[in-house]
């Protein structure tokens, strides 16, 4: 065991670093009754689908309610308009953070990965936040769309792959969803499923392998591994409803991840000559809290393993991709991390699939 | 492997360990540390039994050998409350079979095991504030077992109680004349249940405890789903356990 840390110990320092993150979301917040009634939600079973749904508060870019106090369905060109200026507005709030706290420029920045789901424009966010921040004109771009909810972690990857290559360098991943861009509403149980659950929200991380940061400044990324379970595909999906996008959740979606998320973790954890017991701090997506109770007793982590995960939902709903930034953003303020110790982080979206990521302190 | 504080062995699907010393110091939490491993690393193992020596099962904490520093903090009894959350979440049935004095921390440990057989000699107390010290977080379990009046009683005075009395209050599940015997029928009673399903109900009766119902339907019913996967759609499995396990009840 004394060989395999002191190996782990040679990895860390070898592997890319988190060496800081910012998140953002909108100004305005709303209780679940506030949106239920935006929503004009009175069937009994649908407004229980709000109250019961764990969540106090979620950030979110509403529009004015029309006269009659309710939000009228708003059009395309709107719904993608404000999901382009809402990326910007938070984006440029939690990377200004992730900068001002990691020491950097943006003239520092190398290479940004812009993740979202929840809007489709071209040229890609990557360009307009290029723009909006003014980052170098060389900088190297990628725009990861479409991934859902686990798309963060997949952007982890890449960014975790481009620093590992480029010792020195730095890279900035965006995950930012706008996911009010992306309502429909139809008064169905299906859509309210999804309108009860998702707020808006952005989280920006910079990732670098360099001799000059340690422990203290972030965890090093070690190793990821996947689990896609391509049987349940239709899971988590868009669908085309009178010419807008309707994003559709199973119900079986939390079941589905709670019998397979053992999977990914144990090839992780073998390949790493590690057991789940020297995992000290889990960051898992706040999905929604069937999804998170699947989990817990299918990996058998506690309750407080999953404090921040639930603290998340609670306070801000799920944002796709970012949800698991923010946990991660409160366990790192908690002081509770020290050197050596080893992180789970976890994200589960549309596939159905499953990252993981192991980090080291 | 040998310990110092401890003795371990195995025998088909029981694991033993026996608590060679009276108190808990540092040495044997590392041993018992070890040992858990051993018992997490191996999943034949279906039972877990915590026993102790010589007419003690373990008086607590020795406070002289419980810290790396000179001085005892915080850290040092979160080590042990992390060993004891170990045992409470063992991946076999846990037994913490008692004969003689059981105080303080011994209690907690026993209260970390799915069950507590006590011989009718048996005497307990909490003798933690009278070391100038605190209850571990055991106080919960016991508040569960017995009410707040009662604990408060229990922890303040430090009274030695019986058995019997334990019995009463909940905190053990059996009190005979003979730990053995009782051991062997729990055993029997516990060896055709599914490991999988034991480890789901402990931690369901556990949150039970701890939330509103509306937190609590949530884990109930991912509770139910790994059941239903662990019996390949096979109710008839659970049943039929059910049926053959009642008669050993009734012979406690």
């Amino acid at each position: 065991m004394q060989s395999n840390a002191t190996e782990l110990m040679k990895r860390s320092i070898a592997s890319p670093r988190a060496i800081g993150v910012g998140t953002a979301n909108p100004e305005t917040s709303y209780d679940q009754e506030a949106v239920a009634d935006l929503f004009g939600e009175k069937a009994p079973r649908i407004r229980k689908l709000f109250t019961n749904s764990h969540i106090e508060k979620r950030y979110l870019y509403l529009p004015k309610p029309g006269p009659t106090g309710l939000l009228t369905q708003e059009d395309i060109a709107s719904q993608q308009n404000k999901h382009l200026q809402g990326s910007l507005e938070m984006g440029d709030k939690a990377i200004t953070k992730c900068l001002s706290e990691s020491e950097l420029t943006v003239k520092d920045i190398d290479a940004v990965i812009c993740v979202t789901s929840t809007g489709f424009i071209c040229p890609g966010l990557s360009a307009h936040i290029t723009k909006k921040m003014g980052f170098r004109p060389d900088i190297r771009r990628t725009d990861i769309l479409g991934m859902g909810c686990s798309a963060g972690m997949n952007g982890l990857q890449s960014a975790t792959d481009y620093a590992r290559a480029n010792p020195g360098k730095k890279v900035l991943l965006l995950a930012t969803e706008v996911c009010s861009a992306a309502y429909y509403i139809d008064g169905s149980v299906t859509t309210a499923v999804v309108n009860s659950l998702f707020g808006d929200g952005a989280a920006a991380v910079v990732i670098t392998a360099d001799d000059e940061h340690r422990w203290s400044d972030g965890p090093s990324i070690l190793d990821f591994e996947s689990e896609v379970i391509t049987d349940n595909i239709d899971a988590l999906r868009y669908n085309l409803v009178k010419g807008r996008l309707s994003f559709y959740l199973d119900r079986d979606v939390p079941y589905v991840i709670g019998s397979n998320i053992h999977k990914p973790i144990q090839r992780l954890l073998e390949r790493n000559n590690m057991k789940l017991r020297d995992i000290d701090h889990w960051v898992i997506h706040s999905g929604g809290k069937k999804v998170i109770d699947s989990i817990k007793y299918n990996i058998n982590v506690t309750n407080y393993d999953v404090r921040h995960t639930l603290s998340v939902l609670r306070d801000y709903g799920n944002m796709s991709s970012c949800s698991f930034l923010f946990s991660y953003d409160l366990l790192r303020n908690e002081g509770v991390v020290n050197e050596g110790d080893i992180g789970m982080a976890i994200a589960m979206g549309p596939g159905v699939s499953i990252e993981t990521a192991l980090l080291r302190w | 492997m040998t310990y110092e504080k401890l003795q371990f062995k195995k025998t088909g699907v029981i694991a033993e360990i026996n608590l060679g010393a009276t108190y808990f110091d540092k040495l044997m939490m590392s041993e018992m540390n070890d040992v858990l491993d051993k018992v997490c690393d191996d999943s034949d193992i279906k039972f877990f039994i915590v026993s102790g020596h010589d007419g003690v099962f373990n008086k607590g904490i020795d406070f002289y050998n419980f810290s790396d520093s000179e001085m005892i903090d915080v850290a040092d009894f979160n080590r042990w409350e992390k060993l004891t959350h170990r045992i409470q979440n063992i991946n076999a049935v846990t037994i913490a079979l008692i004969d003689g004095v059981c105080d303080g921390a011994g209690i907690q440990l026993a209260l970390s095991c799915d069950l507590r057989i006590a011989s009718q000699s048996s005497v307990f107390s909490h003798n933690e504030i009278k070391s100038g010290f605190l209850p571990g977080s055991y106080v919960m379990q016991l508040g569960k077992y017995c009410g707040i009046g009662r604990v408060h009683e229990l922890l303040q005075s430090g009274c030695a109680y019986t058995a019997e009395q334990a019995k009463e209050m909940g905190i053990i599940n059996d009190c005979v004349a003979d730990p053995s015997l009782a051991l062997e029928l729990r055993i029997k009673q516990y060896s055709k249940s599914s490991i999988k399903l034991h480890n789901l109900t402990r931690r369901l009766v556990r949150e039970a405890f701890e939330m509103s119902y509306n937190d609590f339907l949530g884990c109930c019913q991912a509770a139910q789903h790994q059941a239903i996967i662990n019996n390949q759609g096979d109710p008839q499995k659970t049943a039929n356990l059910e049926h053959e396990n009642r008669g050993v009840i009734s012979a406690l």
